[in-house]
């Protein structure tokens, strides 16, 4: 039975608070002794996980639940996962990651990452440095971790699944610090991790990770003069938006509380004095000192206005004038700080306190003429039959809007169903009467759809209902990748999924539910084929669902026939080859069959035409292969896949490139690969012996046999030259011969005009008659010899045109012999084409020359046109007009 | 970052840095210093207030192995240096590979860097990847088509997607295909671009072996464009005097030269014309303004003068490039090259055109050239005889040398000198077919109808393969010619038809050639974009004529 709305109401300067109880406690978590126990509990409603603490000695029952283990409870106080530890080391953390992984950290530099729901159990280790340094306390900074050395040194670790460390900047500690608090780098002004360190001299020292550090202290400062010197600090606490921090100091032997905004730089706060000595204290004992004695559990905040310090078994509630004890019902109790409120756990209760919104208590003040509690009260009356008289309320429309508002807003703060329900029927009822411009007509359907959430997280999100409250909910929506995470924590698919279209998540949060989703079924023991059907019909119609990621999580599994089938669903390929190559080189680990991974990423890296990715499947396959025969066969399927080996090995291994080609019964490729080779030899020695080897490629079985004669020549003239270099070397003679083409040995015989030796290579290499000549043409216009030019040409064409005229004149023009060279075109046998290369290249006067002594009167009548010199046309009439035409 | 940069850089990546930026912003960028990576000495530090060495390269292993050869020689030696090396156009896993086993990785930083698709003019774009045609057919790199694929997607991501896509060729299919693959983005439909044509080079290897006529295809052909840059010695532009040797850089674009516009697609004839009509023009706008200048000076008149300066001298550099081409047309050799290439068109006897060549070869004319003409003559004949083969290559490599072998063989990858098997050649037939002889080209007509005027009466086969695109009604597949050309076919099987702009602009149609382009089938294409009422765009992996086209296949030993 829920309380009453209007009961059990707490206050504290001028402003109400209530326990609200969320589920009564039936499980174990009744005989769990608070006391003695470390007691962590996660943020957003989420479990409880107590250990032993070690530091404090207790006599334990043999049955005790905390015996070698750390425990997990649902929030109705059952146990949900039981996780051993036997370890004896000091535990300087124990507390909850943001993402509700429980860390434990060990004095030493290791520590732990644990999952409450699958109670598997991480270790990790910041590395030897902390053997000798230990750690001496440490705190949860969203995801990551602050600690602190007992050098005094602070190091970040900025993801705690990932053991990586950030040393932030030295302190200048010399002692131990009274407290320090980390702040989250996304509620620091800096944006990074900062931390306030008690400075045991006075002031905070502020830390920026490895930024800067800087101390403040608040006295004998003008702008600070009317701030509280901060000197003796205890403890720090921030309230849950960051805006405020309290600071308890124990000055002259009494505590004081002081409130300031965080930035050191607002002149608004406050401070209060108490009294925190409790009944049941023994100041006999051996500590005397007050300020270690009364020493609060933990200091926190409950909402923005209200500082909680927790006693022994009371709490002490402080407003901006007064503070408020309150005795709890059993001593035994764990708090933490919600945004809206304060969670109080303890072996019977599982409560919030929160500040009553406004609208709560004008609904619910007893004896209130609130519009609210008018609308209220005339809803209950209208629901059990028994109408009141409620017109004066519906007439005044501006009054019925303020009830309306009011009672929307105090059932989005119930927790109760039973009285969320009743008002926001009283709203619903009241709404009636109201027109559309008197309230956002959305606004009660906006607040349901919010509450089914609400209640949903309740009723299933997992430890036996995660208790959120509306506003918590409300602040989760700005943080959707959390608020799904801490869903697929304990796999609740179905409620992430329902969650995410109510709330109106980006798309590709539901993608990384159902891949996880998917994940998780892998690890079902049905068989593959069936798996592989079940996740493909739920996930066809879902985009962005990584398929890779899931059948990683298969071969994890051991099921690698199941990770093919599901790779084939990866639409890209860019994504699937990786995972495949992956694949393969785990299942090589394992000694197991891996050919059919490449066989199949390179099927998919054809297909994806991307160079790159056939590259990335050929290297890694010949790595992990030695049968080159088998690599050979599987590389040659597709002429793509030999084009890109052929070019690899080109680049990387010449040897199995040879070797690859024989394979491909490529003789002439082997032989124009060992040309290659061979031409990157500088000795000439060492290119005769490779181009041997090209040689014999090319006779071997050769499809064309030009390569093996032509090679054969090369050879030949090679070992020509090498004679005569060894030959020169013996007689000292310092005149390097190159390599040259054979023609051009020729034609330097030619310029010498030693045509019989000339004559005798020419013989040896076969080179044709017309080469020769033309060779030597070339040679004597070098040579400027025209008269041996005239005649040679003239004998070579002395029955047919053996070499073109007009090549032979382009050369001599081209040498700057121009009159030669025009000369040599008159002596084309044709004269129409001899006419037309003189008009073509500008020689007017020749063309006419020509035409007239050939007596062409044709060409010349089409001359005339062409013309434009007035001698030249005066030939031409005078010419025509001669011969009659 | 502070202290002074050395940047290094692969001589193809100059031109696309001469292309996107001037010498200044490298300055202020704190680079003294520009040096091509075949001309960093090993042995020599670098000056030793350099801290920074900025490498630039496409991902070739050669290079990279050379880049890591200097990073290694140099570490060590001087200060402590940083070296970033930023591969053009993306890092290749070869590349991480060779670092890695050179050693060198953990010395450098990596990053990558696309130029993506330069505008060389408003209505062409290039990768300028001069190496692509070598990379796709006798490297067999499937990046190119990566890259080609990229930058469809860029564009579609601006753009919206292209509703109707053509594709012939096999490389153009590799295209298709990885744009398929990665058809994942939603983008909207493209209102503005109609079609996407994708073609590959190795389709017509034919008519970049000819020696193209339009004004802006001779210009390369004689005087070499870089991207749209244009290296020319002073004196040619009429500067007489000292250092008239001197080179001076004219970009050739018409965003740059309005009269560029008018110009670049002209045949030499109606050029001389056209700038002659101009330069009359201007004398009496010049004459004119001499008039108004005498009654009323002011600033719209000054402007006026600064426009008739800039056009004169343009018209002037146009006349002065010209008259140098034609002193060019004015050798025996151009006249034999033209000769030779008419007869291969025009169905002359195998026999007489090899003779000539035969000649050429042997009396050791330029290799590049020589092998144009015989490229040419193979293609149409669809190759050779055993014993001309044969023959041809004994004679080049007898008298070009023995490394030669490996060009001969590139070329016979690319099919485009190679031995005749028996089959008959269907270029022939294609020429029948599809009308790509035209011989009523008249040199002189200044507004020709046909695109066989860029080649002197051969039409470019990818602008007739448009050009059966845009004529109504269209369909690829009932065209029986179509069969001849091998490679992957793709068309639409309804085309998406664009509603025509309400502002009158024409229906943007997008051409993508992959392994390069000529100037003369850039001239074709604008011919039908005038034509047909398109707004064509010209996409290329590199613009190319047959000379530098043959080079990029040259051997590399």
């Amino acid at each position: 039975m829920s309380s009453e709305p209007s009961s059990h109401w707490q206050e504290l300067s001028k402003r109400f608070y209530k326990f609200h109880h969320f589920n009564p406690i039936s499980g174990e978590q009744k005989s769990l002794l608070f006391e003695g126990s470390r007691i962590a509990i996660a943020r957003w409603g989420g479990p409880m996980a107590a250990m032993k603490n070690l530091e404090v000695i207790n006599l334990m029952k043999a049955d005790d639940i905390l015996k070698d283990s750390i425990v997990f409870f649902s929030n109705s106080g059952k146990i949900i996962q039981k996780v051993q530890y036997k370890d004896f080391e000091r535990v300087v953390l124990f507390d909850f990651l943001e993402d509700e992984l429980l860390v434990v950290i060990k004095t030493q530099g290791q520590y732990y990452v644990i999952d409450p729901f699958k109670g598997t159990k991480r270790l990790c280790d910041l590395g030897d440095q902390f053997r000798s340094d230990p750690i001496v306390s440490g705190q949860v900074v969203g995801n990551g971790l602050v600690i602190q050395t007992s050098s005094f040194e602070f190091y970040h670790i900025p993801n705690a699944q990932e053991p990586q460390l950030i040393k932030m900047k030295a302190t200048g500690l010399k002692q131990q610090p009274d407290y320090w608090l980390a702040i989250p780098n996304s509620k620091s002004s800096s944006g990074k991790v900062e931390v306030q360190i008690t400075n045991p001299d006075g002031g905070i020292i502020h830390l920026i990770e490895d930024e800067k550090v800087k101390i403040y202290y608040n006295r004998d400062q003008d702008n600070y003069v009317q701030l509280p010197d901060l000197k003796n600090i205890k403890m720090i606490s921030f309230s849950p938006s960051y805006k405020f921090v309290s600071y308890l100091q124990f000055i002259n032997q009494q505590w004081t509380m002081s409130v300031l905004q965080d930035d050191f730089e607002g002149t608004n706060f406050y401070q209060i004095q108490l009294d925190l000595k409790e009944d049941d204290y023994n100041y006999e004992g051996p500590i005397k000192d007050k300020s270690v004695l009364e020493r609060p559990k933990k200091m926190s905040w409950c909402g923005d206005d209200c500082v909680v310090l927790q006693l022994s078994q009371t709490i002490v509630m402080i407003g901006p004038d007064s503070s408020q004890r309150v005795k709890l019902s059993n001593k035994h109790f764990a708090i933490q700080a919600e945004i809206d409120g304060l969670r109080i756990i303890n072996q019977k209760k599982n409560e919030i306190l929160r500040r009553l919104p406004d609208s709560f208590v004008s609904v619910f003040q007893p004896l209130s003429t609130q519009p609210g509690a008018m609308l209220y009260a005339a809803y209950e009356s209208f629901a059990s039959r028994n109408p009141i008289e409620d017109d004066e309320l519906r007439s005044k429309k501006q009054d019925l809007a303020q009830g309306v508002q009011d009672c929307i807003s105090a059932g989005k703060f119930e927790v109760s169903p039973e009285y969320q329900t009743k008002l926001l029927k009283a709203a619903s009822y009241g709404k009636t009467f109201l027109g559309n411009q008197a309230i956002d007509p959305n606004l009660l359907s906006e607040t349901c759809r919010f509450l089914r959430v609400v209640n949903a997280m309740r009723r299933s999100g997992g430890v036996g209902g995660r208790v959120l409250t509306y506003d918590q909910v409300y602040q989760m929506t700005k943080l959707p990748q959390l608020f799904v995470t801490l869903m697929l924590r304990y796999n609740l698919h179905y409620l992430a999924v329902e969650v995410t279209r109510y709330l109106k998540f980006q798309p590709k949060y539901r993608s990384q539910i159902y891949t996880h989703w998917a994940c998780c079924k892998v690890q079902t023991q049905i068989d593959d084929e069936t798996l592989s059907q079940q996740i493909k019909e739920k996930i066809k119609e879902e985009k962005g669902v990584s398929f890779t990621e899931i059948a990683h999580r298969a071969i994890e599994e051991g099921k690698a026939q199941l990770a093919l089938k599901l790779l084939e669903n990866e639409p890209s390929l860019a994504k699937r080859i990786p995972v495949l190559l992956w694949m393969a080189s785990y299942q090589q680990d394992k000694q197991g069959n891996i050919n059919s991974y490449y066989e199949k990423a390179l099927y998919d890296a054809v297909a994806s035409r991307d160079s790159n990715l056939i590259y990335l499947v050929i290297m890694k396959f010949l790595k992990a292969s030695v049968d080159d025969n088998y690599i050979f066969g599987i590389l040659t399927q597709s002429p793509i896949i030999q084009a890109h080996l052929i070019t690899y090995l080109r680049n990387f291994d010449d040897a199995k490139l040879q070797k690859y080609f024989q394979y491909l019964k490529k003789y002439d490729e082997c032989g124009l690969l060992a040309v290659t080779q061979a031409y990157q030899k500088q000795n000439l020695g060492d290119k005769i012996k490779v181009l041997e080897i090209a040689q014999k490629f090319f006779e071997d079985d050769s499809k064309d046999s030009f390569y093996g004669k032509i090679v054969a020549e090369q050879l030949s003239s090679l070992n020509d030259l090498k004679q005569e270099l060894d030959k020169d070397k013996k007689k000292n003679n310092k005149k390097v011969m190159d390599e040259k083409p054979l023609n051009a040995i020729l034609e330097s015989f030619l310029l010498k005009d030693d045509l019989k030796i000339a004559g005798e290579f020419a013989k040896h290499y076969k080179i044709p008659e017309r080469r020769f000549q033309l060779t030597r043409v070339k040679a004597l216009i070098q040579n400027k010899n025209y008269d041996e030019l005239d005649r040679l040409v003239n004998e070579i064409n002395k029955k047919t045109q053996f070499i073109p005229y007009e090549l032979v004149a382009d050369l001599l023009i081209r040498s700057g012999a121009e009159d030669k060279g025009l000369a040599m075109i008159m002596k084309m046998p044709e004269v129409e084409e001899q006419v037309y290369l003189f008009m073509k290249i500008g020689q007017m006067r020749y063309a006419v020359q020509c035409a007239i002594n050939n007596k062409k009167y044709q060409l010349l009548k089409d001359l005339r046109g062409q013309v434009q010199e007035p001698a030249l046309i005066a030939q031409i009439e005078a010419f025509l007009q001669q011969s009659g035409k | 970052m502070p202290g002074k940069k050395t940047l290094i850089v692969d001589p193809k990546v100059t031109p696309l840095l001469n292309l996107t930026i001037d010498v200044p912003s490298l300055n202020n960028a704190g680079i003294n210093q520009i040096l091509e990576v075949q001309n960093v000495e090993f042995k020599k530090t670098f000056d030793k207030e350099t801290t920074q060495i900025l490498i630039m390269i496409p991902p070739k292993m050669d290079i990279t192995k050379r880049v890591a050869q200097i990073i290694r020689q140099h570490e060590g030696i001087g200060p402590q240096r940083q070296y970033l090396l930023v591969f053009w156009p993306q890092r290749t896993i070869l590349c991480k590979e060779l670092l890695d086993q050179e050693g060198v990785m953990s010395s450098v930083e990596l990053r990558d860097f696309t130029f993506d698709l330069i505008p060389l003019d408003l209505d062409v774009l290039s990768l300028e990847m001069p190496d692509s045609f070598r990379d796709m057919i006798v490297d067999y790199d499937l990046s190119i088509y990566n890259y080609v694929a990229e930058s469809i997607n860029r564009l579609q991501l601006v753009m919206g997607n292209i509703p109707n896509i053509y594709c012939k060729g096999e490389g153009a299919k590799m295209v298709y295909d990885i744009l398929k693959l990665e058809s994942g983005e939603i983008n909207p439909e493209s209102t503005e671009i109609e079609s996407l044509m994708i073609f590959d080079r190795s389709l017509d290897l034919f008519t970049p072996m000819l020696t193209q006529l339009v004004y802006e295809g001779l210009v390369d052909e004689f005087f070499n464009i870089d991207g749209n840059l244009l290296k020319v010695e002073k004196k040619i532009l009429g500067k007489e005097g000292a250092g008239s040797d001197e080179k001076t850089i004219i970009q050739f674009s018409s965003e740059r030269d309005p009269l560029i516009y008018q110009v670049r697609n002209l045949l030499l004839a109606p050029l001389g014309g056209y700038l002659q009509e101009q330069t009359q023009q201007q004398e009496r706008d010049k004459e004119e303004f001499q008039r108004e200048k005498s009654k009323n000076l002011n600033d719209k008149l000054v402007q006026h003068a600064k426009r008739i300066k800039a056009e004169q001298e343009s018209v002037s550099k146009h006349i002065n490039i010209s008259t140098k081409i034609t002193q060019y047309f004015r050798t025996v050799e151009f006249y034999k090259r033209l000769n030779l290439e008419q007869g291969i068109i025009n169905g002359e006897k195998q026999e007489k055109t090899l003779d000539y060549i035969e000649a050429l070869i042997q009396v050791g004319a330029d290799l590049n050239k020589v092998m144009r003409l015989l490229c040419l003559r193979s293609i149409y004949d669809g190759g050779l005889k055993q014993k001309t083969y044969d023959y041809f290559r004994k004679e080049i490599i007898q008298v070009y040398g023995f490394k030669t072998i490996q060009f001969i063989n590139n070329l016979q990858r690319a099919g485009m000198f190679v031995r005749n098997d028996g089959n008959k050649s269907v270029w022939p037939k294609l020429q029948e077919q599809l009308k790509l002889l035209d011989v009523d080209i008249k040199s002189t007509d200044p507004n020709p109808k046909d695109c066989a005027y860029t080649y002197s009466g051969h039409c470019p086969l990818i602008a007739r393969l448009v050009e059966l695109i845009f004529k109504k009604p269209f369909s690829w597949k009932g065209n029986k010619s179509m069969q001849l050309i091998p490679g992957f076919q793709y068309e639409p099987e309804k085309p998406v038809k664009n509603v025509p702009q309400q502002d009158g602009r024409k229906p943007i149609v997008i051409i993508y050639i992959l392994g390069g382009v000529t100037f003369g089938e850039i001239s074709a294409f604008r011919l039908l974009g005038k034509l047909f009422q398109k707004e064509i765009i010209i996409c290329t992996t590199n613009v190319m004529n047959g000379t530098k086209f043959i080079d990029s296949l040259r051997e590399r030993i």
